[in-house]
């Protein structure tokens, strides 16, 4: 199976181009416009670092207080979207660093428990606190980069060219990301879980 | 049947979960998972995980009033407390410094770097006469209103430092002419305090005059970032230049603060060419000539258009020593050591060092006491040394250490390990006749002997 994105590259510009080029130069509404453009996907992005949305909410707002007074050091629009989540990416980075203690990958114990918990009985389900703290330990299982491709995908619903033009990765790459991340997700989870998921969901 | 397709059934469910299969591949792999039930059951639960996965997510989504929070925060911030970036290490340097930038074209390198001598002033606010200390974390306030006792607050500054916000203050007396700083850190905490030439220890003192020389003594300050005091002296040379001086109490001069043209060529080049590859565009935010260990080198802050700071560590020849490093860009096998090390205490800095063609991570952690440890890592992911204090050391260790050391101090004491974990002599800098020395001391206490 070809992992690489089938669809062609896109060479177009973006077409917020203007707005992001009048906001560089200093126009406020224009720098506002923005907010509405890219805030989400900010927040998807900051969401797949911390995994908290008022974390995410926070970050997001800090992501614009700095890029303000830093825009001059960019002058290129098109790479606008790219260097904006990667101050968000920075910034989550340090607030995760900083909360204690830091949730690391392997959490396999958590998820382990998650599941014997349920399975003996799958008709009862999951309960939506279960759901929420599986989902989450799942994906502190993902590298980073991996985390944030999904959280594009799912919450934001990108298509390939609007996660690369984001994360600022190569053209054909997010195909395999994802696949592999899924493919890590199922992994993680186990046995237990994937039949008590299975048995709640028919 | 397909066999292809089942070979890669783990990927085609995968991708089939994140809804990115074309139709045609769609079309083959449901067709194959009619037919192959151990296929189709992967698929099930696949699905159901990229369900769990897709539910979770989109109700964590922001909702409509999302945008105009952002928008509302943003406002309120931008009126809040003036915000600037640069170490409060350099606080003299920043106040005696006019508001400017300066370029200086780096030969060689074919671009352009510079240093950034004060905040941008787009985000700062108009300075109050007497700041709103209402806005303020209740630890902040409570240290401020200490450490200005008797005085009137004239400006409070933030100072953001990869994400570890301290507060800068300015002061003055009721007579109107004395002046102060100190600065803060978020939980209260006092990291440094201006204070008179007169009050530093005499040791210092002279080392200032030394140091001094036909310059102007700007200001001095105290610092408690680490475990003991250090003293930063800013001082203007006869050319106009300032610089700043760390010393420690006893004198010792750990750090000068350096312009990019003083350093040889193939220093400015190396450093321009780690400023060149920052992704986007990247600052050269400082260097700093350091001792440290009796050997000088060189470290520069560079801070990327994402406003992370990171910094580099060259020698004289203009070689690379060290990189600062953030956990997440290292192997998850790096990570997983350095974590099992870090334990319940807070990871500092991780240095990616290339010493003898060999790399190493170095950390700092500080404890719940405050008290700063390292350890190194291999790239292999092994432990091969650690810090340890003088009461962890066996007994036998510490009578030996106390010995060789004799009328000098104990700077650090490491227990070292080999490749498959075992404990090995413990490494001891000391310092004694105003130099650093270093001996080994077996896990029994014999002395092994000094290492050069």
């Amino acid at each position: 199976m070809r992992l690489m994105d089938p669809s062609q590259p896109t060479t177009n510009p973006l077409p917020e181009r203007n707005t992001i080029r009048a906001a560089l130069a200093g126009d406020q509404a224009a720098f506002q416009e923005l907010v509405y453009l890219y805030g989400r996907r900010i927040y998807a992005v900051a969401y797949g670092v911390v995994q908290d949305a008022a974390e995410a909410e926070d970050i997001v707002q800090e992501t614009f207080l700095k890029a303000y007074p830093r825009r001059d050091s960019l002058r290129d629009p098109d790479r606008f979207p790219a260097w904006l989540c990667q101050t968000a990416r920075n910034h989550a980075l340090d607030t995760l660093r900083k909360r204690r203690p830091i949730p690391f990958p392997n959490q396999q114990a958590g998820l382990e428990q998650i599941a014997d918990d349920a399975v003996p009985s799958p008709s009862a389900g999951l309960s939506l606190a279960d759901r929420d703290h599986a989902v989450r330990t799942l994906l502190l299982t993902l590298p980073e980069n991996h985390r944030i491709a999904i959280t594009l995908r799912f919450m934001d619903g990108m298509d390939y060219c609007e996660i690369e033009r984001t994360m600022g990765i190569a053209h054909g790459t997010v195909r395999g990301i994802l696949a592999r991340a899924m493919k890590t997700l199922r992994k993680s989870a186990g046995a237990a879980l994937l039949a008590e998921l299975t048995g709640a969901s028919q | 049947m397909n066999p292809s397709i089942h070979e890669e059934a783990d990927l085609w469910a995968a991708t089939a979960a994140t809804g990115d299969l074309t139709d045609a591949e769609a079309a083959a792999w449901n067709e194959h998972i009619a037919t192959c039930a151990e296929c189709r059951k992967l698929n099930t639960g696949q699905l159901a995980l990229g369900a769990l996965i897709r539910d979770k997510l989109e109700a964590d989504a922001p909702d409509g009033g999302f945008e105009q929070r952002i928008l509302d925060g943003v406002a309120r911030a931008r009126t809040g407390v003036t915000r600037r970036r640069r170490s409060p290490v350099n606080l003299s340097s920043i106040l005696a410094a006019a508001a400017c930038v300066a370029f200086i074209a780096v030969a060689g390198v074919g671009s352009y770097i510079f240093f950034r001598q004060s905040a941008s002033p787009d985000i700062a606010a108009t300075t109050p006469a007497q700041p709103d200390l209402s806005k303020l974390p209740a630890p902040v306030r409570a240290a401020i209103q200490s450490h200005a006792k008797g005085q009137t607050v004239t400006n409070i500054q933030t100072d953001d430092d990869n994400g570890d916000i301290s507060y800068i203050v300015d002061a003055k007396g009721t007579d109107g002419t004395t002046e102060s700083s100190f600065t803060v850190a978020s939980d209260g905490t006092l990291l440094s305090i201006s204070l008179d030439i007169s009050a530093a220890p005499g040791p210092v003192r002279a080392a200032i005059a030394d140091h001094a020389a036909q310059g102007i003594v700007d200001g001095v300050e105290e610092d408690f970032d680490e475990a003991q005091p250090t003293y930063v002296a800013t001082i203007t040379t006869p050319e106009g230049r300032d610089h700043d001086f760390t010393f420690a109490s006893d004198g010792t001069l750990l750090d000068v603060e350096t312009q990019l043209d003083e350093l040889s060529p193939a220093l400015q080049t190396a450093i321009g060419q780690a400023v060149a590859e920052q992704p986007y565009s990247g600052t050269l935010e400082s260097v700093d000539k350091t001792f440290d260990d009796g050997q000088e080198s060189y470290v520069a802050t560079i801070e990327d258009s994402t406003g992370h700071n990171r910094d580099y560590t060259f020698n004289p020849d203009g070689s690379l020593s060290s990189i600062e490093q953030s956990l997440a860009d290292l192997p998850a096998s790096i990570q997983a050591a350095i974590n099992a090390q870090v334990g319940g205490d807070k990871l500092q800095s991780i240095d990616k060092s290339f010493d003898d063609g060999a790399i190493t991570y170095d950390a700092t952690v500080t404890d719940s006491n405050g008290h700063d440890r390292d350890f190194s890592i291999s790239d292999k992911g092994a432990l091969i040394s650690r810090e340890v204090s003088m009461d962890d050391a066996p007994i036998a260790v510490q009578h030996t250490i106390n010995q060789t050391v004799g009328a000098g101090r104990v700077i650090e004491v490491d227990q070292a390990f080999d490749v498959s974990g075992g404990g090995i002599p413990y490494e001891i800098e000391g310092w004694k006749d105003g130099k650093p020395f270093y001996f080994l001391v077996s896990p029994a206490g014999s002395f092994l002997g000094v290492e050069n």
